[in-house]
């Protein structure tokens, strides 16, 4: 019974530390980031889910001091910044190249990279570009929401 | 001018003021229902209004500018740099125009000689 107990006590201290580091581990990894370096340390000690609800109405109530103009300038760089790195799957194709090939009209190509040509997205861009260019060009901007 | 064409011109003129005066009201209860609202009132808004974010997913320069006034009309100065530090910019400017549009209505009523009155004259 006792061994059991302890067995029990151990499970749950080795779950929870576990659970513990791949919280800290996601802060840890985009620790390296310019936007999540600028932040105070109270911030940047945080979780990537809990920074990314934060707002300094939040900050105040958690530590009863005001974050800032600067802080909040800085808090909101690195939201965007992780927000960015999470959304993005495929980092293989530049935001810029993406949109500079929907401008020129190959917007499929774009498409067709980020989704390893795979569904019928890129061959809707492809017969909206060849009829007459603009439609392409506004679906393929339509569907980079989805990309990054 | 008699008669009904005068009628007419006086009710017409009787309704403009009445209008100016509305006017007047409008502007001068649009800061205090602002303060008696919360400044977070704007914050949980789940509408997407501004078309770049919506079709595009890319923030626009006045993407958060609402809310940022919001917080600013209430002197909660980091959440308004929060939401968009152009407000610092823009909150200025509205509060000039909103004056610039009181001053005018009180010029149309005839009000602006008794704010006149209060500034202190040059010897």
């Amino acid at each position: 019974m006792k061994n059991g107990f302890l067995a029990l006590c151990l499970t749950v201290l080795t779950v929870s530390m576990s659970f513990a580091a791949t919280e800290s581990a996601t802060v840890k990894s985009f620790g390296n980031m310019t936007e999540v370096q600028a932040l105070p340390t109270q911030l940047s000690s945080m979780t990537a889910e809990d920074l990314l609800n934060m707002t300094p109405a939040k900050y105040q109530e958690l530590t009863g001091e005001k974050l800032g103009v600067k802080n909040a300038i800085a808090l909101k760089a690195a939201q965007k910044a992780i927000k960015n790195k999470l959304k993005n799957p495929a980092e293989d194709l530049d935001k810029t190249v993406y949109i500079l090939l929907a401008i020129v009209g190959l917007g499929f190509i774009g498409i067709g990279l980020l989704s390893d040509w795979s569904g019928n997205e890129w061959i809707i861009a492809l017969i909206l570009s060849v009829l007459c260019w603009l439609p392409g060009v506004i679906y393929s901007l339509i569907k980079m929401k989805n990309y990054y | 001018m008699t008669g009904p064409c005068a009628r007419s011109f006086l009710s017409h003129t009787i309704m403009q003021k009445r209008l100016q005066w509305l006017w007047l009201i409008a502007l001068g209860l649009a800061p205090i229902v602002l303060w008696i609202l919360p400044g977070d009132f704007f914050d949980h808004s789940e509408v997407e209004l501004c078309p770049s974010k919506a079709f595009f997913n890319i923030e626009c320069l006045g993407c958060g500018m609402t809310r940022a006034v919001m917080h600013m009309h209430h002197l909660e100065i980091d959440s308004a740099a929060y939401y968009n530090p152009g407000v610092f910019v823009v909150f200025p400017g509205l509060v000039l125009l909103w004056g610039y549009w009181v001053w005018m209505a009180m010029g149309r009523l005839d009000l602006q000689q008794y704010i006149l009155r209060l500034m202190p004259r040059r010897a």
